[in-house]
């Protein structure tokens, strides 16, 4: 008889097969990542208060667990010595520090992505992405966007969802690759634009799946897992 | 960010409702968050994101609402201050300039401590402060007014040099101490910035005054400032400290240069009108270093060109102006408020687009692109799990964190353990250096389950390295397949499955036997994925079954059924006869001329549940027999053997 693939392995393989139907394509980074990495690299300075709104898991060999997936974008792009134009997805999992409860985990994954092309603007960023709120939760879905500040972009916003009897839920943030970024990619800000999102994976399965507790996923119990075949 | 909704009506007159408001703020990048009666007022809970320091306080949120809905300038009524020369002098002195760049302050002569007035308690109450007394207040108030921190120091309290109280500003050295207004002793970091006189150091400046310059019930005269500190070095010391105040929050985002000025002249004017017998003295003001400002080039093609929008250069103007920005043809040059987060022609892109709105952005396509042939390294993670859950196997996922004692138990307790500073709880201290201590706790998590085929797939870590593992256990002997499967995963390492010690297992409370099997990724033949291979995509939505915390009763029950009916369909019906019904599963199948011609075996594990208690046995056995008497019914099919 058949087993059953994980929830989550569901849902990242249906969010990355419409990423990549769009031309993207899938790359993975370490948990384990430098200070740098996580934060410098991203346009967040340790002298600025930015870098508070992550607990941060601190390793006592002086790394951090990776506070999100946007940790392995100029890490991808400078080890693989990539060139623009690419388009690039990174599912994986990340840490903070914090209590947990139905609606807060210490663990939890993300899709990071990010396109670096000639004349990216943010109607492609917010296009894609309606696209793929769509794609899982069916055309009539309402969706918005509003500005929110992201030190690695520039401009930067949230997408919402609404929901019947909750309102809207903030989905992912996203923006314009921030100069700074896109240097520290060794990419000429003033030739190329990028666009890029970070999309938590957990809560939007809960709500694809209707799961009550976000730490369910990970305790490993059947009576879970086997109702996903 | 606490928003009182009437005291922002103070400052600026508009028409919307309090949800309306809400909800454009929100559009606006500043998320309203909770609306709540506070001392019968409507208060905002909005948050505001750290680059936007000019946004804490009741005037910079009216700045915003001003500009968004096109509005004039929110204006505070400022009384003249009546100030007369006094006897009493400040002596003001800083070293270097940058640390407090500017100092503002006035003396306030002959003032009484009291109470506050019930209308400013109320206030301060709804926004989250604790009402204290009159001076103290008044510096809260004005802060949460116009976002410009104030202290208020006992004059008398300060050591004078010559005629005049002594105020030096500096940064502190090794091993210095402050004790602050709360009373507690605190040894500096080096580098904070303090003020002292001759004696000592008398306050901690930006974060919190220091006991020994505090105002109290006797205080006469005060000293209150308004200042501008480095907002790096507050940072630094508040977290070093480990002490976040109002003030230090909002130095730490960046406080109006020209700012301060309004700050102690309104703090002036509310404690004069408070203690009509006070004496206001003349303005200080000391400006040490002048921020820099310059103008941002924009072109109006770039900024269309990130927006992918087609405003005109004098819409773009427009949108800035109405934001407080001095815009002359292709330059623009940031409110003082805003020089903390402007800085370049992108920061002036998302305030047009800000103004214009985000849902006004045109929608545009990707160019077509297909690229799936370089994914293929990551499809052999979703490869191999296809297959193993074709043979039967659950995946399971759990923390990358683990528990120091099956460490021990398990021998991987060494110096390679990658350890975890400060975990908000023990259970996330350790690293695990491989998977088999993860799957064995969810083996025993899952005691009741009949026969457990489970696997993950996930990364481990070390001191030198971080990899990925698969790791496969099960409480039956492992299949031909499988041990065939995983002798293909790679070509030139045997992988043996190993039963897991008997030890291991009473420890953990295992009672039955485990085989398990650890496979790194880096061994793995990368080349076992054809080109050709997808991922299999669920093909069904499933909506989720809540899970008892009380353990299940798992029952079997086999049919005998003609072979036409799929075990899927006739699992299905099971599952909808009663709402205790959590799981149905199929574990055998099979075709015997034995039950008669065209008939088969089904047999079910059937997982019950009851979301208040553990289920009674009167109670499993009246469902088990809803079930026979329906799948009779209306499949013609016949229980094999007896119910129990």
């Amino acid at each position: 008889m058949k087993g059953t693939l994980h929830p989550l392995s569901q849902f990242i393989r249906l969010s990355l097969d419409y990423f990549e139907r769009q031309g993207f394509v899938v790359v993975e980074g370490p948990e384990i990542e430098t200070e740098w990495f996580d934060f410098d690299a991203l346009n967040v300075p340790k002298t600025h208060p930015s870098r508070d709104v992550q607990d941060t898991f601190w390793t006592n060999d002086g790394r951090v667990l990776r506070t999100h997936t946007t940790a392995s974008d100029v890490r991808i792009v400078l080890e693989n010595r990539l060139k623009p134009p690419f388009r690039l997805i990174v599912p994986g999992r990340c840490f903070r520090n914090e209590a947990t409860d139905p609606f807060h985990n210490h663990t939890f994954y993300q899709i990071d992505g990010i396109a670096v092309e000639k004349g990216l603007n943010m109607g492609h960023l917010i296009n894609l992405l309606k696209g793929y709120i769509e794609s899982l939760f069916g055309s009539s879905v309402r969706i918005r966007v509003r500005p929110h500040f992201y030190p690695f972009v520039e401009p930067g916003m949230d997408m919402d969802f609404f929901l019947e009897n909750r309102g809207w839920r903030e989905v992912l943030g996203a923006g314009m690759a921030h100069p700074v970024v896109l240097q520290n990619m060794k990419i000429n800000p003033n030739q190329w634009q990028g666009i890029m999102w970070g999309l938590g994976v957990d809560r939007l399965m809960m709500e694809y799946f209707k799961i009550d507790d976000i730490r369910l996923p990970y305790t490993g119990d059947l009576r879970f897992i086997k109702q996903f075949k | 960010m606490r928003i009182v909704f009437n005291w922002l009506k103070d400052y600026l007159d508009f028409k919307q409702s309090p949800s309306r408001l809400a909800e454009d703020l929100t559009l606006f990048g500043h998320e309203v968050e909770t609306i709540e009666r506070v001392e019968g007022e409507q208060v905002f809970e909005i948050e505001i994101t750290p680059n936007r320091g000019d946004c804490l306080s009741v005037l910079g949120i009216a700045r915003e609402v001003a500009a968004m809905y096109g509005l004039p300038r929110p204006v505070i009524p400022r009384t003249t201050i009546f100030n007369k020369p006094l006897q009493k002098k400040v002596r003001v002195d800083v070293n270097p300039f940058w640390i407090c760049p500017r100092f503002t302050a006035r003396i306030i002569d002959n003032v009484q401590v009291a109470e506050s007035p019930s209308w400013l308690k109320k206030r301060l109450r709804a926004y989250g402060f604790r009402p204290v007394n009159n001076l103290v207040d008044v510096t809260n108030y004005i802060m949460v007014a116009v976002g410009q921190p104030l202290h208020a120091f006992d004059y008398d309290k300060i050591g004078s040099i010559g005629n005049a109280k002594l105020m030096r500003i500096r940064q502190s050295r090794k091993d210095e101490m402050v004790v602050t207004l709360d009373g507690k002793k605190r040894l500096l970091p080096e580098g904070t910035i303090v003020i002292e006189d001759q004696n000592r150091i008398y306050d901690l400046s930006g974060i919190m005054g220091g006991f020994d310059s505090a105002v109290d019930e006797k205080t006469k005269t005060i000293i209150l400032q308004g200042a501008i500190f480095d907002p790096v070095l507050i940072r630094k010391a508040s977290k070093s400290l480990n002490l976040t105040t109002e003030a230090s929050y909002r130095y730490e985002r960046g406080v109006d240069y020209e700012g301060t000025v309004l700050g102690v002249d309104l703090a002036t004017a509310l404690i004069s009108s408070l203690i009509p017998q006070a004496k206001a003295g003349p303005l200080l003001d000391l400006k040490f270093e002048e921020p820099k400002v310059s103008p941002i080039t924009f072109s109006t093609s770039q900024i269309n060109q990130l927006l992918g929008t087609k405003l005109t250069q004098k819409e773009i103007q427009q949108s800035l102006k109405r934001l407080g920005f001095v815009v002359k043809q292709n330059q623009a040059v940031p409110p003082s408020y805003r020089h903390h987060d402007i800085k370049r022609w992108q920061d002036l892109a998302e305030e047009v687009a800000r103004i214009n709105g985000y849902s006004q952005i045109p929608l545009h396509q990707l160019d077509k692109k297909e690229s799936k042939k370089t994914t293929q390294p990551y499809f052999l993670i979703d490869f191999i799990k296809d297959q193993l859950v074709a043979l039967g196997y659950d995946e399971v996922y759990s923390y990358s964190f683990v528990d120091g004692k099956i460490l021990k138990l398990l021998g991987l307790f060494d110096d390679e353990i990658v350890e975890v500073i400060h975990p908000l709880s023990p259970e996330t201290r350790y690293l695990r250096p491989n998977l088999l201590s993860s799957i064995l706790r969810h083996i025993e998590r899952n005691n009741w389950a009949p026969e457990i085929k489970i696997f993950e797939i996930g990364q481990c870590f070390t001191k030198k390295k971080e990899f990925k593992q698969l790791v496969i256990a099960q409480t039956q002997k492992p299949s031909q397949q499988i041990l065939r499967f995983i002798e293909k995963l790679s070509q030139a390492h045997a992988f043996g499955f190993v039963r897991v010690e008997q030890p291991i297992l009473d420890a953990l409370k295992i009672r039955r036997p485990v085989w398990t099997v650890q496979i790194d990724f880096e061994k793995v033949d990368r080349n076992l994925v054809l080109p050709s291979y997808r991922p299999s995509l669920l093909e069904q939505k499933v909506i989720f079954r809540p899970i008892s915390k009380y353990p299940p009763t798992i029952k079997d029950l086999a049919f005998i059924i003609d072979k036409d009916f799929a075990s899927e369909i006739v699992a299905q019906t099971i599952q909808e006869i009663d709402s205790r019904i959590i799981l149905v599963e199929v574990f055998d199948e099979f075709i015997s001329e034995r039950f008669g011609t065209n008939k088969k075996s089904i047999a079910f594990h059937i997982w019950m549940q009851d979301p208040q208690k553990s289920m009674k046995e009167d109670e499993v056995r009246v469902i088990l027999e809803s079930i026979i008497t329906m799948v009779a019914k209306k499949y013609q099919a016949r229980l094999r053997g007896e119910l129990i």
